[in-house]
């Protein structure tokens, strides 16, 4: 039993004082971050947070997933914590171009308005409480891409145009030729 | 500005109506229109419950239907479903904004720019600024000044930072600059995101410049300044071991 981690946008969760009160969370944050398809929820798994690698790990995963290199923010709450408020979890395939990522994915499946609510709160909590989250720069996720696409973990070719032609600019001419 | 006829106009099929009406405002009819209409909406601008909500795009559609012309459409069209209350669009908010900016909004509004995705709000920009370029710009300006939906404000940014640094260069790095002063977070994360995006030396000198008060926002612009200057440096590398093996050959 681990972390389940998620995309999310850092600045959604700042709390808004003048606005909203001190420790109000935006509705922004859970119309944008915890948006339900077929009242599901997609996660990617992780052992330890506290290993950088296995960060990484996730942050390819949702890389392989994209149209675009852009930063990534991602946060992660205890799996164990969420079973034990009533959450349902199923294991899925990952929609992630990195075939051996794709087992370790899961979806919070059968939310309702209350467990939406709650979830917000506790990945708030995560985020703000516990400083749970981490950023990855596009340099950095353009890292991450090139070398499991030198590992063979990734087909470059299956990937978009956009994010092909950000590799190559990366990659040095030797390397693409 | 021009409507067919009501014995020419396109017949919607009957399976897809609904008891609801679509009227055009007195003010488009009495300016615009030699007919006055009452029009049966097609079932699929409602939503399961029954409400009619159209964003932008039904409008449009619906307008295509009556076969108006919507680039000669001005100020506001009012539609009226019979048994609800009347949709007005542009909304109070947004009357008066040229069109192209109505569709930049409403684009935004359906679906937000969302990091690793594409967007269609990105073309209609880039359109806005090849067509419209001055009103765009300044319309920018108008939004970092002026609007209160941060989410929107940084929306346009990252799709803004998402077009070729050449064709924003002029005004896209005073606008960024702008931006980086905004109150609100969203919007100063996504100034940063829209310089690491460009990554040229004039945007790692503007993240230099820049310090925050929200240390991961701080600490994304270290990092991000870091990247930069250490993609320029291999950039730099790379371009010089090219001349001196050009120079070798030679």
């Amino acid at each position: 039993m681990g972390w389940l981690v998620r995309k999310i946008s850092r600045a959604k969760w700042e709390p808004k004082p003048e606005e909203l009160g001190p420790n109000a969370i935006q509705a922004d944050a859970v119309t944008s971050d915890l948006r339900t398809q077929g009242n599901s929820l997609s996660f990617w798994q992780c052992v330890d947070p506290n290993n950088e690698d296995e960060l990484r790990e996730v942050a390819l995963a949702l890389a392989g997933a994209s149209e675009r290199v852009d930063k990534i923010d991602i946060a992660w709450i205890k799996e164990d914590f969420l079973r034990k408020k009533g959450f349902s979890i199923e294991r899925t395939e990952g929609k992630t171009q990195v075939v051996d990522l794709r087992n370790k994915h899961v979806d919070l499946i059968k939310l309702d308005l209350q467990k939406i609510c709650s979830l917000a709160k506790c990945l708030c909590k995560s985020i703000r409480k516990e400083g749970n989250f981490r950023r990855f720069t596009k340099g950095e996720v353009l890292q991450i891409l090139r070398e499991a696409a030198q590992e063979g973990r990734l087909y470059v070719d299956a990937l978009p145009e956009r994010i092909r032609a950000e590799l190559k600019n990366l990659t040095p001419a030797s390397e693409t030729e | 500005m021009s409507i067919t006829s009501a014995e020419t106009r396109p017949t919607v099929p009957n399976e897809t109506l609904k008891g609801w009406q679509i009227l055009l405002s007195e003010r488009i009819r009495d300016e615009n229109f030699p007919g006055s209409g009452s029009y049966y909406l097609p079932q699929k601008y409602f939503s399961s419950s029954g409400s009619f909500s159209p964003n932008y795009k039904d409008i449009r559609e619906l307008l295509d239907i009556f076969q108006i012309e919507i680039t000669k459409t001005k100020g506001q069209i009012t539609v009226k479903a019979s048994e609800l209350t009347e949709f007005e669009w542009p909304t109070e908010k947004d009357k008066g904004k040229p069109l192209f900016i109505l569709e930049i909004l409403s684009a935004i509004d359906i679906e937000p720019v969302e990091d690793g995705f594409e967007h269609p709000a990105e073309n209609l920009l880039k359109e806005a600024l090849l067509s419209h370029p001055r009103e765009t710009i300044d319309w920018f300006y108008e939004l970092i000044s002026e609007e209160n939906n941060t989410a929107v404000v940084a929306s346009i940014l990252k799709c803004i930072g998402r077009m070729e640094v050449g064709m924003c260069e002029e005004w896209g790095f005073d606008l960024v600059r702008k931006a980086l002063q905004h109150k609100d977070v969203e919007v100063r994360d996504a100034a940063v995101q829209v310089l690491e995006s460009w990554g040229t030396e004039k945007a790692i000198r503007l993240l230099k410049e820049h310090h925050d008060d929200v240390s991961w926002l701080q600490d994304y612009i270290d990092r991000v300044a870091r990247d930069l200057e250490q993609s320029q440096k291999e950039k730099h590398g790379m371009a010089c071991q090219k001349n001196i093996q050009s120079k070798m050959g030679a």
